[in-house]
């Protein structure tokens, strides 16, 4: 077996961010277990956010964050390359900058080539480097299969802080990365995607969520988060309840990769998507318009996702001519509403 | 009798062997949808609901089977059919056009429409959608009894659309507590494929 050969996706059932544990057993069994506040903690699990907030001074606040999933796709060099965006991500959601990392490695020593690891931490350092943060070590533990990922310091001044709880009444959601990555992972398993779109889905899952919270702060966005496992609903969700407002989207004009409709007419909607939707249910209004397809889609869970933005009106058409630079398919998605019966309304 | 054996796969497996074997299957005939996975078993019972297809459920052992009748086409456009049939029961939508109902004194109107939404929840004739337009969209207003009527009918899953630009014009955007906020394109869409529409 040589190295560049080696499949990491035979290591494993299912990857990248719909590993994660089922969200309603999880936030159960975490109100049990009560956390100590402090004045300086600015954000902390309660609003689902994508990362803890405290602030140093008055002049910096530190994020941290860590995420780290078995493999999405076969080459090591590219798992490193999306784990290592996807664990950036939620630092740029933030509104942040990142400054240190560390790599969280798990890797089956007598089963796998040691040179897969190389290329595995190589591919994530890639990344680590264009976002300008520095590697300060890791921890490796001998596991399979594989797992990879960061623990990420970032930094952010206090009063540019983005979160959650940041959504007005009456501003327009932007989405910056098309969806659909959790459908065509589980159709490459199954040899139904051509090879070029797959391509485009891994090429969208390595690219950072710099630019886009570059834009976020010179647009003045103050809430925000990235679409991951959780799906677009999931994390919207999050966002309404933590802002105490309702957001209503547009599923017809949910940017979505090649081929995804097509493969989800077919009845390739992989289970991460029925877990998100049974997640939302309570708090969704879909109305009849709206197809098993697009809902499902909705509900996709996303591995290094797009940002999911609230800006001002007026300011919308500049900031998306912004993101479009870098994020061609960057669109409007719904809106943001006073609080009402449901969280969550789709059209 | 059409069999698809989906056992000893995962998802999205088993969905798309019942999607692929219920478009090839005939109509009328029963479908049988075999697994022995749980979680593809719950997933596929929800597809089926999302696809209007009611199954029959039984287990052996760990074998779960799901069987249907594919009455109608799978697809979500309306069959030939229902395009013909005399206006149902659910073919009509309610429009409110003033958060008044009738002309007269205010007041009694005001009253009137709480009275009207209390109905409409206890009728066993549900509209297909609430519209709400010009001062209509004030019903849906917090902290009043007809959003609380609305919220109900809402809950089991009618839709309510208000008029946007209505809530801009009497600036009162902020205040609505339940529908959702819609254009003139959607309400004019769902005015012209009712069946019938009702004025109250």
């Amino acid at each position: 077996m040589t190295t560049s050969s080696f499949d990491l996706l035979s290591t494993c059932a299912s990857g990248g961010c719909s590993a994660k544990l089922n969200p309603a057993a999880l936030t159960d069994l975490l109100s049990s277990i009560p956390l100590i506040k402090d004045a300086r903690i600015m954000v902390d699990i309660e609003t689902h956010d994508d990362a803890g907030v405290y602030r140093l001074n008055d002049d910096i606040a530190l994020i941290v964050t860590t995420d780290f999933f078995p493999p999405v796709c076969s080459d090591a060099f590219t798992f490193g390359q999306i784990a290592a965006a996807n664990a950036l991500s939620d630092i740029y959601a933030m509104g942040g900058t990142p400054l240190l990392s560390l790599n969280l490695t798990m890797f089956p020593s007598k089963d796998i080539p040691l040179e897969v690891l190389r290329n595995i931490l190589a591919g994530g350092q890639e990344k680590i480097n264009e976002s300008g943060a520095f590697t300060m070590g890791g921890h490796t533990i001998d596991d399979n299969p594989p797992k990879y990922g960061l623990a990420v310091v970032g930094t952010v001044h206090p009063d540019k802080l983005i979160t959650n709880a940041g959504l007005k009444a009456g501003q327009l959601l932007i989405l910056t990365k098309p969806l659909g990555v959790g459908i065509l992972m589980a159709a490459q398993r199954m040899g139904l995607t051509s090879e070029d779109t797959y391509n485009l889905a891994l090429e969208q899952m390595k690219m950072l969520n710099k630019a886009g919270a570059v834009c976020m702060q010179q647009f003045g966005v103050k809430g925000a988060t990235d679409v991951t496992g959780f799906g677009l609903l999931g994390h919207a969700l999050k966002m309404a309840e933590a802002s105490d407002v309702s957001i209503q989207i547009s599923l017809g004009s949910l940017p979505v990769l090649p081929q995804v409709m097509t493969l989800l007419v077919s009845g390739c909607i992989p289970g991460a998507a029925f877990r998100n939707a049974d997640f939302v249910k309570k708090h969704v209004f879909y109305a009849p318009s709206c197809s098993v397809e697009q809902k499902m889609l909705a509900c996709d869970a996303q591995t290094s996702g797009g940002l999911l933005m609230a800006v001002d009106t007026n300011k919308a058409n500049d900031l998306i001519a912004a993101l479009k630079i870098v994020h061609p398919q960057a669109c409007i998605i719904g809106e943001v509403t006073s609080r009402r019966s449901k969280s969550i309304y789709c059209l | 009798m059409k069999t698809i054996d989906t056992k000893g796969q995962l998802c999205p497996a088993p969905l798309i062997l019942a999607k692929k074997g219920i478009q090839e299957a005939a109509a009328g005939e029963e479908i049988e949808i075999l697994t022995d996975n749980e979680t593809s078993f719950h997933n596929l019972k929800n597809y089926l609901k999302e696809l209007k297809l009611t199954p029959t459920i039984r287990t052996e052992g760990n074998v779960h089977m799901l069987t249907i009748n594919k009455t109608e086409v799978l697809s979500d456009y309306p069959s030939p059919e229902s395009f013909c049939a005399a206006p149902t029961s659910s073919n009509f939508v309610v429009a409110i056009k003033s958060e008044f109902m009738g002309t007269g004194d205010d007041e009694i109107g005001h009253f009137l429409m709480e009275a009207f939404l209390d109905s409409l929840n206890e009728s066993d004739k549900l509209p297909s959608a609430i519209l709400l337009y010009n001062s209509g969209v004030k019903i849906a207003l917090k902290e009043t009894v007809t959003a609380r009527s609305l919220q109900t009918l809402e809950n089991i899953g009618i839709p309510i659309y208000a008029c946007g630009k209505c809530l801009e014009y009497y600036n009162i955007k902020d205040l609505i507590a339940v529908g959702m906020v819609s254009n003139m394109f959607t309400i004019t869409k769902h005015l012209t494929e009712a069946g019938h529409i009702i004025y109250p």
